[in-house]
């Protein structure tokens, strides 16, 4: 069941507009400009967000929305922003992103991009995707999920060539509760199944550090052609539920069958995903997955005493809540008193809770009082810091940590991963009481 | 509203209004560029100066981009209270855009008073409540009578302008809805309002202590550990000094005109403008002793601070930097790495005004070549190359493009951790300098890895 709490406002919010979301997808392709049609300030305040959070140069711009006249509006400087980034930065594509303000006022996308189209043919080369990311509806998780579906409805060519003898290439469509680490594991598992893998969006190969030169925009992420390849793939593998829109528009579109995951993290689903692989490819599991697994069961055996008895709680966007929320209930066997998510989405609503909350930190607060230690992102230091609870920092944004993202908490990697961080909290706790 | 954006964008004292024609000014308040952008919007701004106030809730009336992605990240320092970390938002959905919001917003101000008994609650309007004609001033009154707390309005859509816009937005608030509502219990001697300074990292509590052993009392503080009710009664206060020079002039000019208060502007940043400000304050006050007391007293702390530098000074010496921050900083800060011995290839000049500019030309002696237009991150490294300059200052936003860069780096801007202000923050900025400077991490990383060496 899961509990609406009755308040007129958020307190705390947990949530995060889907303009966030949108951009960090976008951020995950390669020469592509995230471009937020609206006033500067929710593209500014976006830029350091996730600048803070990746640690990274995080490219986007801003149509800067400005005055009255223009909200009563034309489209000129929806326009000029286009003109001006190609100009600029003559990146691949463009990810267009809308926001309250332009929704509100009702800007026709289509009219005014098919407009911009007849005045300057010299852009026509530069294809623009655009998201209709409203920040008065969904999530950040919903923007991810839009930006992704919208990039291949725009950009997947029409009649795709099809090669059916290799049954080799596999489309992966990366949920955004998945670290740079998360990715690397999956993209290397496939590959050593003999498989070869387009990830979309890759923000592990974009965000995840890279000191060889400077950008202005993205880069290394998924790029245009593979974009355009994917649909010559065989296979589909969504992680998330809310990469099943994604997935859908790859079936109907291209043919592509897909199998979604609404977790990796565990060994039920580690074992799941291998097991299918084991099946798609005929191939010998490779020794190093061998050996990984068994660290992952030996590090959830070592760690089980002190997961007993303990009690926690969680809030994130639905698919990192119901990742982590599974694993640590059903598989380290520590209760969960308060799940707190921010939209109706994946498979949540499955957990074993005490509460299962549409909410934000607030409500966090007031419904994990018997919790030994807290599972959010550094928007709750302030709140664990009143309650004396242990924080485990996951989601976004993480601004006060480094590292967080070359965490994995997918596949075996993720269960050994976890089974010492969450087994460290816990033997702490049991440490502190025993003296 | 739209009288309220005239009014403060031809502010007489603003100096880059007094030198404009009237067609200039008709443009006053420079127009972002769609496509090639940086910085916030007036709704930033405004939160800047007020949300430091930690005593008091602040509820952001609109759609989730504007709190989701903005609260619990102030590097401001406060002891007054805790909700500068908190987020409050009405967090509009399509129906309460459809049908209108004020009956939420009401109950929002009602279950948060109730809850948290705040001294005071401001609600800020954005872009999109203000388009669909949300009127908080009416329901800040409403609310006023009914709880009885103060319950302040702030205009702030994000389209109306830039953050400095904002920063005035905020400084009308107070003007028209905080000062002079309510009497001190006792005046002090000297009672300054200290205006444009947000305790960022603790800046204030370095020079705190300079004016507590002037005796000069920082009656009201706007907004730095401030507490609401001392911002009430800021109309006693003897002087204002205005910290930075451009964003909250309009408030001290309207302080004069109404409460007859007289203002100056002032800067912490570096043992020089730290002993202009601190006697140009005291010369204001009309006391010659407190003048006499000044100069004392900055004699005594250069003697004490340049002792405790002299391990660090060596390091620093002709070191060049560039610097790329904005407004009092991009001026004030070259005179505090002067003082060190620094030598600064370039500064920036955005968000300087021209009397900003004519003092960035009055340290490289009137060579323009010292002027840095805007820039993205690749021309600011290509500058750091050509002028072979060791270092960066910039602000956050540039942080990342000096590590891709391999240079080193120090942060002057608001979520930094580290202050630099007055004798203690010179100290500090030299030891930041020096501990970027000397790292060996950048030697280790320009080293080419072993597959590009080679064997010749």
């Amino acid at each position: 069941m899961v509990k609406i709490i009755e308040k007129p406002l958020a307190v705390n919010p947990l949530k995060k507009s889907q303009i966030m979301g949108a951009i960090t997808a976008f951020l995950g392709m390669h020469r592509v400009m995230p471009l937020v049609h609206g006033a500067q300030g929710c593209m500014a305040f976006t830029k350091n967000f996730l600048t803070q959070h990746f640690r990274e140069v995080t490219p986007m711009q801003s149509t800067a929305v400005f005055d009255i006249a223009t909200i009563i509006g034309d489209d000129s400087n929806l326009h000029q922003g286009i003109a001006n980034v190609i100009d600029k930065q003559n990146p691949d594509f463009i990810g267009l992103v809308t926001t309250g303000m332009t929704e509100v006022r009702g800007d026709d996308m289509k009219g005014s991009m098919f407009r911009f189209r007849e005045k300057y043919p010299q852009y026509a080369e530069t294809p623009v995707v655009s998201v209709t990311t409203p920040d008065f509806k969904g999530d950040a998780e919903t923007g991810f999920a839009s930006a992704v579906s919208a990039t291949l409805a725009a950009l997947l060519p029409i009649e795709p060539v099809r090669d059916y003898r290799t049954r080799k290439l596999i489309n992966i469509l990366a949920g955004m509760h998945l670290n740079a680490a998360d990715i690397d594991w999956i993209r290397r598992v496939f590959e050593d199944f003999g498989l070869e893998v387009i990830v979309l969006p890759d923000i592990s190969s974009s965000m995840g550090g890279q000191v060889t030169r400077f950008y202005t925009l993205p880069e290394e992420g998924t790029t245009i052609d593979m974009i355009h390849r994917m649909a010559q793939a065989d296979f589909t593998i969504a992680i998330g539920g809310c990469m099943e829109q994604a997935a859908d528009i790859l079936l109907e579109k291209c043919c592509i069958p897909y199998k979604k995951f609404d977790s990796l993290t565990g060994i039920t689903y580690s074992d799941e995903l291998i097991s299918w692989l084991m099946d798609y490819t005929g191939r010998p599991v490779p020794k190093w997955l061998k050996v990984q697994r068994q660290r992952g069961v030996d590090a959830l055996l070592d760690a089980h005493f002190s997961f007993g008895g303990k009690v926690f709680s969680i809030a994130a966007e639905p698919d990192l809540l119901y990742s982590l929320g599974n694993f640590i209930t059903r598989e380290m066997g520590i209760k969960l008193e308060c799940a707190v998510t921010t939209a109706r989405s994946g498979a949540f609503e499955e957990l074993e809770a005490e509460n299962i909350i549409m909410g934000d930190l607030g409500d966090l607060e007031e419904y994990s009082k018997k919790s030994d230690f807290i599972l959010a992102n550094s928007n709750a230091v302030p709140m664990c810091h009143r309650t004396h609870q242990p924080l485990y920092k996951i989601g976004f944004p993480i601004k006060d940590q480094f590292g967080h993202f070359h965490r994995a908490f997918v596949g075996y990697a993720g269960v050994m991963q976890l089974a010492f961080d969450i087994g460290n909290i816990c033997l702490s706790l049991d440490i502190e009481k025993s003296h | 509203m739209r009288l309220a954006i005239q009014q403060l964008t031809e502010e007489p004292s603003c100096d880059h209004n007094q030198k404009k024609t009237a067609e200039q000014k008709k443009n006053a308040c420079k127009k972002p560029t769609p496509g090639a952008t940086a910085g916030g919007c007036a709704f930033d701004g405004a939160q800047i100066v007020l949300v430091p106030i930690a005593d008091a809730a602040h509820i952001i009336h609109g759609p989730m981009t504007c709190t989701g992605q903005s609260y619990n990240n102030r590097g401001t320092r406060t002891d007054k209270g805790s909700f500068h970390q908190y987020g409050f938002t009405t967090d509009l959905s399509e129906l309460d855009i459809v049908f209108g919001a004020e009956k939420k917003l009401k109950e929002s101000v009602r279950y948060v008073v109730e809850k948290f008994s705040p001294k005071a609650v401001f609600i800020y309007s954005t872009c999109v409540t203000a388009m669909s004609g949300e009127d908080i001033g009416a329901v800040s009154k409403e609310m006023q009578e009914e709880l009885k707390v103060p319950v302040i309005p702030v205009d702030s859509p994000g389209f109306s302008g830039s953050k400095n816009l904002g920063n005035k937005f905020a400084g009308f608030s107070l003007i028209n809805h905080v000062i002079g509502t309510r009497e001190p219990e006792k005046i002090p001697m000297f009672p300054i309002n200290l205006i444009g300074e947000y305790n960022i990292a603790g800046e204030l509590y370095q020079v705190e202590p300079l004016f507590e052993e002037l005796g000069i009392t920082l009656f009201s503080k706007m907004t730095g550990n401030a507490g609401y009710d001392e911002i009430c009664h800021a109309h006693r206060s003897k002087l204002s000094v205005v910290i930075c020079s451009q964003a909250l002039i309009s408030l001290a000019r309207q302080m004069k005109d109404k409460y007859e208060i007289p203002f100056m502007e002032g800067s912490f940043y570096g043992m020089g403008e730290t002993r202009k400000t601190l006697v140009k304050i005291a010369e204001n006050l009309g006391s010659d002793i407190l003048k006499k007391r000044a100069e004392e007293l900055c004699d005594r702390k250069e003697k004490e601070t340049y002792e405790k530098l002299a391990p660090y000074l060596p390091i620093l010496k002709g070191k060049r930097v560039l610097v790329y921050t904005g407004g009092v900083k991009s001026w004030s800060v070259l005179n505090q790495l002067e003082e060190l011995g620094m030598e600064v290839v370039k500064s920036s000049t955005r968000k300087s005004t021209e009397d900003d500019i004519a003092r960035i030309l009055e340290y490289f002696e009137g060579n323009e070549d010292g002027l840095m237009p805007k820039g993205d991150g690749k021309t600011i490294l290509n500058l750091m190359k050509q002028y072979d300059a060791h270092l960066l200052l910039a602000g956050g936003r540039n942080m990342y493009n000096a590590m891709k860069g391999k240079v080193p780096f120090v942060d002057v801007n608001q979520e930094r951790h580290f202050a630099f202000a007055g004798y203690d923050g010179t100290l500090e900025l030299a030891r930041r300098l020096v501990y970027t400077l000397t790292s060996p991490v950048f030697e280790v990383t320009t080293r080419p890895a072993p597959w590009e060496v080679s064997f010749g």
